[in-house]
Order: C-alpha cells, then structure tokens, then sequence
C-alpha cells in the first residue's frame, strides 16, 4: 500500500511537465484575459491603463441597460438563434430523410455535395453574394426579377422589414447542408427490422417515416437542440455584421449581442460599454449551458456534459 | 401487395428527387451569379447588374487578379501557414494535455479537467482578448 503510494506520486512530476505546455497556453489565451472583466466595473483610461483606471461600479451596465440598445440586442440574439434553431432543426431533418431515401448513392452523393456547398465560402463571400442579389443599383433582384414581375426596385439595405427573413434563408442556405449529415447518419444506425416490421403490418413510405424515423430520431434532435440553446446568448458574428453590410439603417434588426460589442469597441471606442456588454453576456451564457445540461441530465444521463 | 408497396418506394424516391434537386439548385444558384458575375465585363455589369446570362464576357478582373498575384500568393501563404503551424501547435497541446487527464493514479486529473473546462464554459470577452 505505502509502496503503491509513493510510486502514485511520484508519477505526478513527469506527468505535470507533459501537461505543462497546454496549461500554460490556456493560462495565458484564455484565463489571462479574463481580468479583462474588471473593464466592465471600471472607467476605462488608456493612458491609466487596466488596473489604474478608476472603478465606476455598475455605471456601465447602468447605461447600457438605460439605452434601448441593451433590449432590441437582447431580443435580436434570442429571436434569431430560436428562428435558427427550430427552422434549422426541422429542414435538416427534412433534407436528411429524403437523402436517405434515395437510395442510389450516386444520387446521393451529388445531392449532398451540392447542399454542402455554400458552407465553402465564409461569411465575407457570403456577403458578397448576397450583396449581388440585394444590391440597389446592380443587383439581381432589383434588375431581373422586379423587372420580370413588374415591381418596382427596392432599396434592401435601408428597409430594415425583410431582414430577419433574409437572414434566416441565408443561415439555412449556408447551413442546411451540412446540419443534415448528423441526422442523416443517426437514420441509418435505426434497425431496419423495425421498417420491416411496419412493412409487414401494411404501413406506407410516409407512414414509416412519420411513425418510425422521426420518433426514432428524439434523442439525436434533444442534443443537438440543448446544445445550441447553450449557445443561444451568442450569435453568428459573420452572418450579423458582414452579410447586411454593417448598414446602420439595419441595426434595429440585425443587431446582437457580438455585433454590439465588436461595434462599440471598433468604431464607438467605448471599452467600458462593451465590456459591460461582453461580461452580460458571458454570464448569462455561462448560466444557460450549466441550466441546457441540467436539463439533459434529468432527460437523458447518457448525454449529458458533465 | 408486393407491387403496390414498390409503387410506393418508387413514387416517394421520384418525390424526394424532385424536391432534392429544387433545394439542390437554391443551392448552387447564388454561386453560380457570383462566379458569371466575375466574368462579365464591368461596364456591362454597371450597365443591368448580375445577371445568369450577360451579353459581354470579359477576363478583366482575373487579369487584375494575376498583376496583383504577389499580394494574393502572400494571402495564401501565410492561411496555409497559420493552418500548418495551428494544427500542429493545437494537436501537441491537446494530446500532452488530454494524457495525463487520462492517467487514472494522476494526482491532479480533475482538477486539470476542470481547469480545462472551465475555459470551454466562461471566456473575458472580445473587448479584454483585444485589450491585453
């Protein structure tokens, strides 16, 4: 016993050195910037630097919750990521069982190919491509299509209205392909003497679907959804800032909390602000992945994080 | 009975491909602007905006592309740089990290597992990542 002891030991040494390099790169990428949530209580001077300006206390969440900004941000994040999350949840689902039941795999192997593509190309490209259709002067719609239909041109980006549905389309557009393959490969682990059986007893291709893979497909839906709920205080950066064009008449709709703070650190200056914004948001985020996997341990221990 | 389920899979595998290819198409289409976008010639592209099918081609921006091909092979090497050296860097700090986490007789296990969670669940933000 004494002896199995001393040898535990002294294997913490060694094993320590191992693990040395990673422990000193997350103290210095992750946890060294975490002082910088004192900016959040503090009257940020560059000259004084972090530690030497002066404290101001809550001031700063004070105006940010005083301005409307704090709320149309707020709404903006939680509106979008649910719009993402149910309509995403539901067109991967769609999408994967018709590639499922394709069955030929040349087939599907092309179909997939295609949906995936738009996930090639970042938000910057996606951006542009948007902008090829939305564009006042020169872009398609506005050229082609209101010309077809007889409309008259449409200026996109000063008329906030559109905008969430644009900017759900261009998530799904992005994502539907890629979303798919989770759900794709959790329909082929389903046992297929389970359609055998509904065969037998006379049920038909929809009735299967509908009675067999979709129910058999809960579990997989639960995790994926709980995950991204944890994420939900955190939006798409890319899809928010670069895809409307950072056009200041959008705001109203395509402000987040991410765009928010990258805005008032870039282009307002405002560091005490921001951090405010950032430090919020870590919070409440922090607060919703530890209440999401709460939640999947009382439904289903096997999945749960920790 | 045998025919009529066979109707069946054949009748929704003729759906499914139907509607695969619509989305298929929503899919490639908007790529396919951008990419004919670039070969249409400016003036033209002024002139009726984006469209599948311009009346003058031209190669003017890919010219312009290899003139500036210096700055462009640059970009390109310092992504390929940053991917090489990232991949390589993260996967030694991973595996010297998730090793001793393994380690059932490490003494630290989790509390190193902590420390490496905690960073997955509560960051300082953008504005203190930019400051420091």
């Amino acid at each position: 016993m004494e002896k199995r002891r001393k040898k535990g030991l002294a294997k913490t040494g060694p094993l320590l050195l191992i693990a040395a390099p990673g422990i000193l790169y997350l103290l210095i990428n992750n946890y060294l910037p975490m002082f910088g949530v004192f900016l959040a209580f503090k009257d940020f001077n560059y000259f004084k630097g972090i530690f030497g300006s002066d404290w101001c206390g809550f001031d700063n969440f004070n105006f940010l919750f005083k301005t409307r900004d704090a709320w149309i941000m707020t709404r903006n994040t939680l509106l979008y990521n649910a719009a993402f999350i149910v309509l995403g949840t539901v067109v991967a689902i769609f999408i994967a069982i018709l590639i499922f039941e394709l069955g030929q795999k040349r087939r599907v192997r092309l179909f997939q190919s295609a949906l995936m593509l738009p996930n090639l190309f970042s938000w910057v490209v996606i951006g542009f491509v948007v902008y090829a259709f939305l564009n006042a002067d020169t872009g398609f719609i506005n050229n082609s299509v209101c010309e077809w239909f007889g409309l008259t041109p449409f200026s996109w980006y000063s008329t906030p209205g559109p905008w969430p549905v644009i900017l759900v389309l261009v998530y799904l557009w992005k994502y539907m392909g890629v979303s798919s393959v989770v759900y794709i490969a959790s329909i082929a682990g389903i046992d297929k003497s389970v359609y055998e059986a509904a065969q037998l007893d006379g049920a038909s291709k929809i009735q299967q679907i509908l009675k067999v893979t979709v129910p058999m497909l809960r579990p997989t839906v639960t995790i994926m959804v709980l995950m991204s709920v944890g994420r939900i205080f955190f939006s798409d950066f890319g899809l928010f800032y670069q895809v409307p064009q950072n056009s200041g008449r959008l705001f109203d709709v395509t402000q987040t909390i991410d765009t928010y703070v990258y805005r008032g650190l870039m282009e307002l200056n405002d560091v005490g602000m921001s951090a405010a914004a950032a430090l919020y948001q870590s919070v409440v985020g922090l607060l919703l992945v530890l209440g999401a996997n709460a939640l999947v341990r009382k439904l289903d221990n096997d999945n749960a994080l920790f | 009975m045998m025919k009529q389920q066979f109707n069946d899979v054949t009748r929704f595998r003729r759906f499914a491909t139907i509607v695969l290819t619509v989305f298929a198409v929503l899919a490639i289409l908007p790529v396919l602007l951008m990419a004919i976008g670039s070969i249409t010639d400016e003036n033209e592209l002024v002139a009726t905006g984006y469209t599948f099918f311009p009346s003058k081609l031209s190669l003017d921006s890919y010219y312009y592309m290899v003139k500036q091909s210096a700055i462009i092979l640059r970009s390109y090497g310092i992504t390929i740089l940053v991917t090489a050296i990232g991949t390589l860097t993260s996967l030694f700090l991973t595996t010297t990290l998730a090793y001793p986490m393994s380690r059932r007789d490490f003494k630290y296990k989790n509390a190193l597992a902590f420390f490496v969670f905690f960073t997955m669940l509560f960051n300082g933000g953008v504005v203190s990542s930019y400051i420091m």
